[in-house]
Parts: structure tokens; sequence; C-alpha cells
């Protein structure tokens, strides 16, 4: 699995996710305090990731999620397809 | 680009990814337990007569329940973003419909088929379900001389997707001191218009968009950046105390016997309701888990759990457990609990498999 292609996919998630063109997502970009993401979006995100994947990204790990990079990171981290 | 080491499982911020889902799931678990013991104490009656004992439990409960429907507004409010309206009304609308028009659908075909088999008359089950959702009505009211039910705990849904709307109507104005006075005028209306039956829960989304505004203004300032300190927590609790004892207000049932008074002791007691909740965070394991989880997943609960609420007739249900009113209130908790959780679990695995076949195609 190529990492540029995972961090990619999940700015494309968030941007769907954030429906804002005005948005810039970048590597760096802060979940919380600059997108202003939910929980339960950054879960839907993990859920697309797993279907696609062929991976399992627990819950727990959304407190550790900060910013975009920690998402492709726990992609990577579980060993997806 | 190579891949970093995850950061460590509890975060050192105060304001980290998930920081609600506790509070979140505690609120679902405390909806439910109300829920289930409105039959057997009915602490809606705030004019029946009580023991001494039964008053200081009555206070408890009045209190929670003043105070929890404000404190999930202002985690709503917290999470919300500004956008342009046409965007925030097709987003706010959007969200909801879908899980609002299944609930709808449920509950009223449900309560046809019970009446139905119950040999009653299909007209009062619309009657008491889908005109009620057609006019998302609550409480439950009298209009145009039909005793219509109210649409059950979805109504928090309802009124924040409104209240949504309205916020960001408010968010056009750049100023803070208007956007504050904005807000609060939108309660001072909402308030007078209690007596008049305004559909789509208008009345508790207009008095509640002080909480949402109260929430947002929150995340902006880093109000939960740092502990909450005991000097604002106490006088905050008075407050709410006072005027909860003195009179009573509660979001869902739309009253407000201290008007504008009661609209801030709710803003304060949720408030602290919230520093507290947030406290538990450092609750950790398997149990705190799955409340976390049930916090997160608050729409579909809610939506089963207004199904269930609706549909069963747990007045009956009271009238058998009425020698054991704590067994039947465990009994009604556990019986949603589980209905609710296994709905969400299987949801879930629905959209997954949903999601895996899109891929796969």
């Amino acid at each position: 699995m190529n990492y540029e292609a995972v961090l990619n996919r999940v700015i494309a998630l968030i941007g769907q996710t954030l429906d804002d063109p005005d948005v810039e997502i970048t590597a760096r970009s802060d979940l919380l305090k600059e997108l202003e993401l939910e929980s339960l979006e950054v879960s839907e995100i993990f859920s697309e990731l797993e279907a696609e994947f062929g991976i399992r990204l627990s819950d727990s790990l959304l407190r550790s999620m900060v910013i975009v990079k920690d998402i492709a990171d726990a992609v990577m981290n579980a060993g997806g397809r | 680009m190579k891949p970093v080491k995850s950061a460590p499982l509890v975060p050192a911020d105060r304001v980290y990814m998930g920081m609600f889902d506790l509070v979140k799931g505690l609120f679902m678990l405390g909806m439910v337990l109300l829920h289930a013991s409105g039959d057997y104490y009915p602490y809606w009656a705030y004019d029946a007569p009580r023991s001494p004992m039964g008053t200081a439990g009555y206070t408890l409960l009045k209190l929670l329940l003043c105070g929890m429907v404000p404190m999930f507004f202002l985690i709503c409010g917290y999470s919300y973003r500004k956008k342009s309206m046409r965007k925030a009304i097709s987003s706010q609308l959007g969200a909801f419909r879908k899980p609002y028009l299944l609930t709808a659908a449920a509950a009223a075909l449900l309560t046809i088929g019970k009446k139905l088999l119950l040999r009653g008359s299909i007209l009062d089950g619309l009657r008491y379900q889908a005109l009620p959702y057609l006019l998302g009505l609550c409480p439950a009211r009298e209009l145009w001389g039909l005793n219509m039910d109210s649409i059950g705990p979805i109504w928090f849904f309802l009124a924040y997707t409104v209240g949504g709307i309205l916020l960001n109507c408010i968010l056009q104005e750049k100023q803070t001191w208007i956007q504050a006075a904005l807000a609060v005028c939108l309660s001072v209306v909402g308030l007078n218009l209690t007596s008049i039956p305004l559909p789509w829960c208008l009345n508790q989304a207009m008095i509640c968009t002080i909480y949402l505004y109260a929430g947002w203004l929150m995340k902006k300032t880093g109000f939960l950046q740092r502990e909450v300190p005991l000097y604002l927590i106490l006088p905050a609790v008075i407050y709410g105390v006072l005027s909860a004892y003195t009179g009573y207000f509660e979001v869902s049932s739309n009253m407000w016997v201290n008007g504008l008074a009661d609209v801030f002791a709710g803003l304060f007691f949720g408030t602290c309701l919230l520093a507290v909740g947030l406290r538990l965070n450092r609750w950790q394991g398997r149990a705190a888990e799955s409340v976390r989880r049930l916090g997160r997943e608050a729409m579909p609960f809610c939506c089963i759990h207004t199904v269930c609420y609706n549909l069963i007739p747990w007045d009956k249900v009271a009238g058998k457990f009425s020698a054991f009113p704590v067994i039947g209130v465990l009994a009604a908790s556990a019986f949603h609990l589980v209905v609710g959780i296994a709905g969400c679990a299987a949801l879930k695995k629905y959209q997954l498999l949903r999601m895996k076949k899109q891929k796969g195609a």
C-alpha cells in the first residue's frame, strides 16, 4: 500500500465530509481545531477506509487523531492491503 | 512521506477528538433511565404532592433533566461549523431527513399495525403517530379538537436541525455582542410563543439557539481548554438549584416558569454538567468504551428509542410492575438499551456491507 495514495484518499474523504471548497486540507491540518470535524465524522471516515483497504480501525484510536496525517498513519499501521 | 508512530492513547491536550463521546453516552443512559422511570416516578408531574424524601429525589431528577438537554445543545453548538446560509440549510436538513422519515414511518406503521391487532381504528393510529410527525409536534397537544401524541425523544434532533439553521443566521453577523444579543432576542421571542403550538419544534429551537451559540462561543474562546474553576461552578449550581426549585423548566415540555431566568439557569447548569462530564474522561476500559460508542451513535440510538418509547404502552407495563417499581424501571431500561444497541450494531453492519459492496462494484 502506497502511503501517498492513502493520505490523498484520506484528504479526499475529509473533503467529501466537509463539502466546503474554501477549506484547505493538508496532511498537517488539525482535525478538530482547523477542520472542526466531529468524532462521528472521523468514525465514518474510518468505516470508509476499512471497507476500502480491508483493515480494522478501532474507534479507541479516535482520541489519538490530531492531524490529517494521523489517520493515514493509522491505516498504514493497521496494514491495509 | 513516511508514516510516523501514533500519538499516545490519552492525549495531553484537554480538547481532543471524541472528548464529548462519554458525556453523550451518559446522556443517552440518563435519557433511557428517565423515560423508563416516568411511569413509576412521575418526575414530570411538577405539581404532584410529594413526601419530603420524594421531594429530595424529585429535585435531583428535575435538576438533571433541567441541565441535561441544555448540555447536549452546548455540545452540538461546540461541534457546529459555520457555513453559507444555503449550505447550512441543505446540510442540516440533509443530515436529519433520512433518520426522521425512517423513524416517522416505522412509528406510524407499527402504531397502525398495533391498532389493527387490537381492533382499533387506523385513523386513530394516523392521528396519534403520523400527524404529529408531519407537524413535528412536541410535547403532545390538542389541535383542531384532536388529541395528538408527541413525536417522542427524536424532538431533540428536530430542534437541533432548526436551531442549527438559526445559529448559522446569527453567525453571519461579525460582531460577537450582536451575535449574543440576537441569540438572547431569539430566546425571548421563543419564550413568548410557548402557548402557541408551533410546528417543527420551533419553540424549542428558538429558545435553545442560545445554548448552541454558547457552545459555539466555548470553542471560539477555548473555554474548555482550561479547567472550569470552582468559583464559577458553585454560583451556577446554586442558581440552577434555586431556579429549578422555585419553578420548573424543561425543554422538551417547553415549560419555562421563570422565563428567561430559567433559560440562563439551564445554560449555567448545562455548563456545570459538561465540565463535570468532561472530568469523567479519565475513565478508561471496556465499559467506558461502550458508553463512548453509545455517545457517538446518539442519533440512531435516539431514533430506535423513539420507536420503542412510542410504540409500547409503557403505562400498562408499569401497571403490572406497580408493586416492584425499581425492578420495573430496571427492566424497562434494560429493554430500551438492548433494543437500541442491537439496532445500532445492525445498522453499522449494514452500512459497512453496503460500502464494501460499492467498493467491490
